[in-house]
């Protein structure tokens, strides 16, 4: 773990140095890059998923930083070495997210709108199963915000959760071809048209998933179709060989006999 | 080609349940003692994934399929209606982290509660084929699992009645249309399947539609009142090197010589794809089918749609210009091109192929191709 550096004027930010930059066609080597993380980022990231306690913050953060958070006067102060601590963990785990790497970078174009040019956005999944959300800047790639998704609270199993976050993300933007019976992955081109609230509407484009084998999809088969496959992340979980419980015998239901007829 | 049903899984449910089976916390289940947190987060796990395999029609060898028994089941029904009750409370704080969210990630708030209802479909449809089991072969935990099921089946009703809050499904419904909802309905296998919830019956849709046709009604209102904004000037549209665009050789790889073949030379569908444009304000779309052989008459038709998908007939009158080529919008909001002119004013199959429309010929973007 690099240590923070407070290198902006009063602490107003924290920039992590020397990240592989998912970018780089051939990350997690290739280019290095940074990340800021700017109070304000931090506060909303506190405020709205570290605070009100419903998101394991304790899996990133670890369990005694998580409470003294939480009970801390000033837990935006990045002057505080409790905080200084709660961000170099998160640091860390975005780190070990670029270097697997498991990020999902797009562009974001909203219509109706007269900025012309697209916001580029990174989704990364944690090892902990939170989503991290980087917008390039040009004064720099800054991490806006870092939460649990909802569908995700309820997995206390670090290992599974992150596996969730990630399937649940392949399913926004691959698309299922029921030829294939597959998720494929999404192709350079390929635009995604996406209605927002009222007239505005946004365009994501140049869908790519750093690195697509880490994601789960099958490079080697014909149209690089998703498998669910995640693999281990000695990051989230130390796996151990255990044995299968079984479950009851199923027993045979009415629509399982209905099937078996017509099919006879 | 049809995948055998031994070998279908393609979201990976099979795999993720041979390793919920694996969780060592389910030993629990197997002393008289009352499960712990951690034995019910294990069993919920199992009947998550279990039923997925069920809604996915994922097959299971007989090593792994079965039913979850009855103290499981109700562990993992208390686990879900723990999870629930996070959930509504997520639900009524939507419409503020909407507000709050960072751009880019708002919709993602939403996308991740329908993600949360489809789980809890998911669980129940495994934790009730379990209740089904026990009281049929009355098993003595029958009755307790009853009252935990009424208490599930409560808490359920609840999380829909407070999804389907107008503020609440208005933020909701900003994802019809999206791919989430359509890669659900593909791998579900609709419209053949016969149960479907709400969030992929179509009602995201219509809601969606009357926010759309609230806004027009709106902005038209505006519009007669000299209250909307002036029109945006050319320096705040797209450049046009930011533009999206297609490419030429949509129009280029239609073969010209076969027009008036009497019969396709195989049984592919006559419409291999749509181009789609939207304009640079979001509120119209354009759509060109392009056929695998040229239409008799040798002309293509250009639709244009309003929000709701209707013919966008305020465009009638409009010039348009197909890779320059000018034809104007008729009453039924369509315009026709020659294919053969448009084939000869395209120089390559990898330069652009624009559409401009209006008086100030604006250019619009290319979306997502069908």
């Amino acid at each position: 773990m690099s240590a923070n550096n407070f290198d902006m004027p009063q602490s107003k930010a924290v920039v992590w140095h020397d990240l592989p930059d998912p970018r780089d066609p051939n990350a997690p080597g290739g280019a290095r890059t940074q990340l800021v993380l700017e109070r304000w980022s931090w506060e909303h990231i506190l405020d709205k998923h570290v605070l009100p306690g419903r998101e394991p913050w304790g899996d990133i953060l670890s369990l005694d930083t998580f409470r003294n958070l939480r009970r801390s006067k000033s837990p935006a102060n990045f002057g505080d070495p409790m905080v200084a601590d709660a961000i170099a963990r998160l640091e860390s785990q975005v780190r070990q997210t670029l270097q697997r790497p498991l990020v999902l970078l797009l562009e974001v174009r909203r219509l109706g709108q007269s900025r012309p040019n697209p916001s580029r956005v990174w989704m990364l999944v944690l090892p902990s199963g939170a989503v991290a959300y980087v917008h390039e800047r040009k004064k720099g790639n800054r991490l806006a915000t870092c939460y649990f998704p909802a569908y995700s609270l309820v997995n206390s199993n670090r290992g599974f959760r992150w596996r969730r976050v990630a399937s649940s993300l392949v399913l926004r933007y691959a698309i299922f071809d029921t030829q294939r019976s597959a998720l494929l992955l999404p192709t350079p081109d390929t635009v995604r048209f996406s209605p927002r609230k009222g007239p505005v509407r946004e365009l994501h484009s140049a869908i790519r998933f750093v690195t697509p084998a880490s994601w789960g999809f099958c490079p080697d088969l014909e149209g690089c179709p998703w498998r669910g496959r995640l693999g281990e992340w000695s990051a989230a979980e130390t796996a151990t060989a255990r044995s299968r419980r079984r479950l009851k015998p199923r027993r045979p239901r009415a629509t399982d006999e209905d099937e078996q007829e017509l099919n006879s | 080609m049809k995948v055998p049903a031994s070998n279908f899984d393609p979201t990976g449910w099979r795999y993720e349940l041979e390793s919920a089976l694996e969780a060592p916390e389910l030993a629990a289940f197997d002393t008289t003692e009352a499960p712990g947190p951690e034995a019910a987060a294990a069993a919920f796990r199992v009947a998550l994934c279990l039923g997925y395999c069920r809604l996915f029609g994922v097959e299971l060898p007989a090593d792994i399929d079965g039913t979850l028994p009855a103290r499981e089941a109700m562990a993992a029904a208390e686990e879900l209606i723990a999870h629930i009750n996070v959930l509504v409370q997520e639900a009524r704080e939507l419409p503020s982290r909407w507000d709050t969210a960072p751009p880019g990630t708002e919709q993602e708030y939403c996308a991740d509660l329908l993600q949360a209802c489809m789980d809890s479909w998911a669980a129940f449809l495994a934790i009730s084929e379990a209740h089904e089991d026990c009281v049929i072969q009355r098993e003595p935990e029958a009755q307790e699992f009853d009252r935990v099921l009424d208490r599930l089946l409560d808490a359920l009703d609840h999380l829909d009645d407070t999804l389907r809050e107008p503020e609440i499904i208005s933020l909701l419904a900003t994802l019809a249309g999206s791919a989430l909802l359509e890669n659900w309905r593909r791998m579900l296998g609709m419209p053949d399947r016969g149960f479907v919830p709400w969030w992929l019956d179509g009602t995201l849709e219509r809601e969606s539609q009357r926010i759309e046709a609230e806004s027009l009604a709106a902005w038209r209102q505006l519009q007669a009142l000299g209250k909307v904004p002036a029109p945006k000037r050319p320096a705040d549209l797209p450049t046009p090197s930011t533009i999206q665009r297609h490419s030429a050789a949509a129009i280029l790889d239609i073969p010209v010589d076969v027009a008036l073949a009497a019969e396709p030379a195989d049984e592919a569908p006559p419409v291999p794809a749509i181009l789609q444009w939207a304009s640079p304000d979001g509120r119209w779309i354009a759509r060109l089918s392009r056929p695998r052989q040229v239409p008799a008459g040798g002309r293509l038709p250009l639709e244009f749609l309003d929000s709701a998908w209707q013919p966008a007939v305020d465009l009638c009158g409009q010039p348009v210009w197909l890779a320059g080529q000018q034809e104007t919008i008729d009453a039924q909001a369509r315009a026709s091109f020659d294919v053969q002119s448009l084939q000869n004013a395209l120089p390559a199959a990898d330069q652009p192929l624009t559409l401009e429309v209006g008086k100030e010929r604006t250019e619009w973007q290319a979306i997502q191709s069908e």
